[in-house]
């Protein structure tokens, strides 16, 4: 018991500390740097690569990327989003449409998905505010939104309808492979792009909770007639939440777009991706930095083996992923980041009844 | 503004030949709230001045937290204007009313239950700054005037009774407002947190701040306040000292309730 306490209480003293969350980070980032390592090690004449390949690894790190942009918004902010795929197709069909059509570098066909996407996020979020849609009703509207996009984009010809596009070649767009064209003719290169993107929403989510901004969009969360009593513009910054989320989530429609080869309105605006770009913030913790990134590495690998090891079962990654949203939305909705903290609330109690018995 | 102008604004009938002393604060002028068919309010008139602690007292359904609302911007008033430090306030969102220096605290207390003590504080704080360690600052400092500072990181979802009502104040005292409206902020208090209450706004007093007080506790409020001002069925009655309002005949009317006086 004691060797657990001293841990702890070592754990807690440096948590203290102002360097602490830098120390996090780089151990956290540093470990998703090393995985497509880890992955290969040989194990009692198994690898892990076997069960988790690198395009799993990579996989769970885009819905760990696109789960930390939506909790910007949906998370901190309290709006539940249900229709983010809206945002992840505007950045995958910006920056398809300017590569094949227009032969623009995708990373500036990048960012302007994403601020299409931002300024698609505010007229969602202008147009529900002012209604004062809240709860189920605004994820319904959001819901609404993204599918009204499916529908515009698979029935309009200048965007190739519902054949969608097919990757340029680099050299299509005067560039070689490599950064700047945003294609590499193997995994790895993709991998550390993907884990060098959850970065950057990483460490902006993590700006936005150390400022007053993080605490206003907290504060509506909680309670927005409260937030406002004391001053909080709750209209402008629900609005700011929402711009923020869809720009980073577009960004990562776009790494999607670049590193699939094809995109379709029934792939990157499909009903499902929904579920996908917000379950992984749900089951690991919203408005946590930690959640979106514990909780897509527990959902995207399961329902990837499952899907690859069962796939004459047809659909079963959904039902997996229905699965853990009603088990975490019933027994856990804080998510599997406060696991820790509530064995530790449990242990203390149970703790402090054994000194009472004694 | 000096004295005789805000006398000479008193529309209150009770209130024209009262001699208050300090600048005027904030002004009611025929104010009045329409609900689908319902007449809350109808044409209440009232005014605070600096560093006056009025009672706003009334029946049940006086139209009491009508008036509170109507003032701090959760919803407009049908009719009539609102004024704070001379400026127009009504039809302001209520962000912007509390910016302007207006501050209340819920009859139903409203604690942000996730985020922790200090952090409910500090939201109010920011009204200042954008700076965390200032807000910090703010709010710990309010934090320890109302005695909370010690469970300062503990999640307010998990306050007693009594701790939510001072977060409440804590919350609303930490944007540094003009004038205060409390909202039965001692209703489910112990007496002793009662009478720490009743210091604690003392001490608000002297420090410049104005308050409006709703509360049930008639003695509390006939104790603490320089004035009372009385609302009966959305309609302003009386307005006077504690002493003389009880007397009136139509406060008491009121209060006994439909009771026939004469008969």
């Amino acid at each position: 018991m004691s060797a657990i306490e001293t841990v702890r209480d070592r754990y807690r003293t440096f948590d203290d500390q102002r360097y602490a969350p830098l120390v996090k980070g780089v151990a956290l980032f540093g470990l998703l740097a090393a995985l497509p390592t880890i992955i290969e090690i040989d194990v009692a004449g198994m690898e892990l690569a076997a069960l988790l390949s690198l395009k799993v690894l990579i996989l769970t790190v885009i819905y760990a990327y696109t789960a930390q942009a939506w909790n910007i918004m949906s998370g901190y902010t309290g709006q539940f989003s249900f229709g983010h795929a809206a945002f992840f197709g505007i950045g995958a069909y910006a920056t398809q449409a300017l590569v094949v059509d227009a032969a623009v570098n995708p990373w500036i066909g990048m960012l302007v998905g994403g601020v299409l996407a931002g300024g698609y996020g505010l007229i969602i979020g202008a147009l529900s505010f002012r209604f004062k849609l809240q709860g189920h009703y605004f994820a319904l509207a959001t819901l609404a939104f993204a599918e009204l996009l499916r529908f515009v984009v698979t029935n309009m010809s200048e965007l190739r309808g519902a054949n969608g596009y097919f990757k340029a070649f680099p050299r299509d767009y005067g560039a070689e492979y490599g950064l700047v064209a945003f294609q590499f003719q193997n995994d790895l290169p993709y991998y550390y792009l993907i884990v060098g993107f959850l970065l950057v929403v990483t460490l902006v989510s993590w700006l936005i909770k150390n400022s007053w901004v993080g605490l206003y969009f907290f504060a509506i969360r909680e309670d927005e007639r409260a937030a406002a009593s004391v001053g909080v513009p709750s209209f402008r910054y629900k609005l700011i939440g929402v711009a923020v989320s869809a720009f980073f989530t577009a960004l990562g429609g776009a790494y999607w777009s670049m590193y699939f080869n094809t995109i379709r309105p029934d792939t990157v605006f499909a009903l499902f991706k929904n579920v996908e770009l917000l379950l992984p913030a749900v089951v690991g913790g919203p408005g946590t930095l930690l959640g979106p990134i514990v909780g897509s590495f527990i959902v995207t690998p399961v329902s990837e083996i499952a899907r690859t090891t069962f796939s004459d079962i047809n659909g079963l990654d959904r039902i997996i992923y229905g699965a853990f949203l009603v088990a975490i939305v019933i027994y856990s909705p804080r998510g599997v980041v406060s696991w820790p903290s509530q064995a530790r609330a449990l242990w203390e109690r149970v703790r402090g009844d054994e000194e009472v018995n004694e | 503004m000096s004295a005789d102008e805000t006398n000479a604004q008193s529309v209150d009938d009770a209130d024209a030949d009262i001699d208050r002393d300090g600048e005027q604060i904030l002004s009611v002028e025929g104010v009045g709230k329409r609900f689908s068919g319902l007449q809350a309010l109808d044409d209440v008139d009232m005014t605070v001045n600096r560093g006056e602690i009025i009672g706003l007292i009334g029946p049940n359904g006086a139209g009491k937290t009508t008036l509170f609302n109507c003032i701090s911007g959760a919803f407009p008033p049908t009719s009539g204007t609102v004024r704070l430090d001379g400026e127009v306030i009504s039809g302001l969102p209520a962000h912007k009313i509390a910016r302007a220096g207006l501050a209340r605290t819920f009859q139903i207390t409203r604690p942000l239950e996730e985020l922790t003590v200090v952090e409910n504080a500090m939201v109010g704080a920011h009204i200042h700054t954008r700076r965390r360690g200032e807000a910090r600052e703010i709010a710990m400092e309010t934090l320890e005037f109302v005695g909370l500072a010690d469970k300062a990181e503990e999640e307010a979802g998990e306050l007693t009774v009594g701790a939510q009502k001072r977060l409440e104040l804590a919350r609303a005292v930490s944007t540094r407002p003009e004038i205060l409206l409390l909202d039965e902020i001692m209703a489910g208090l112990t007496p002793s947190e009662s009478n720490q209450m009743l210091d604690l706004f003392r001490q608000l007093r002297e420090r410049g701040t104005s308050l409006l007080i709703i509360e049930h506790d008639m003695k509390a409020i006939m104790n603490i306040s320089d004035y009372v001002k009385v609302l009966d069925q959305g309609k302003g009655i009386a307005f006077g000292a504690p002493e003389t309002v009880v007397e009136d005949d139509r406060v008491i009317e009121a209060y006994i309730g439909g009771f026939d006086v004469d008969a």
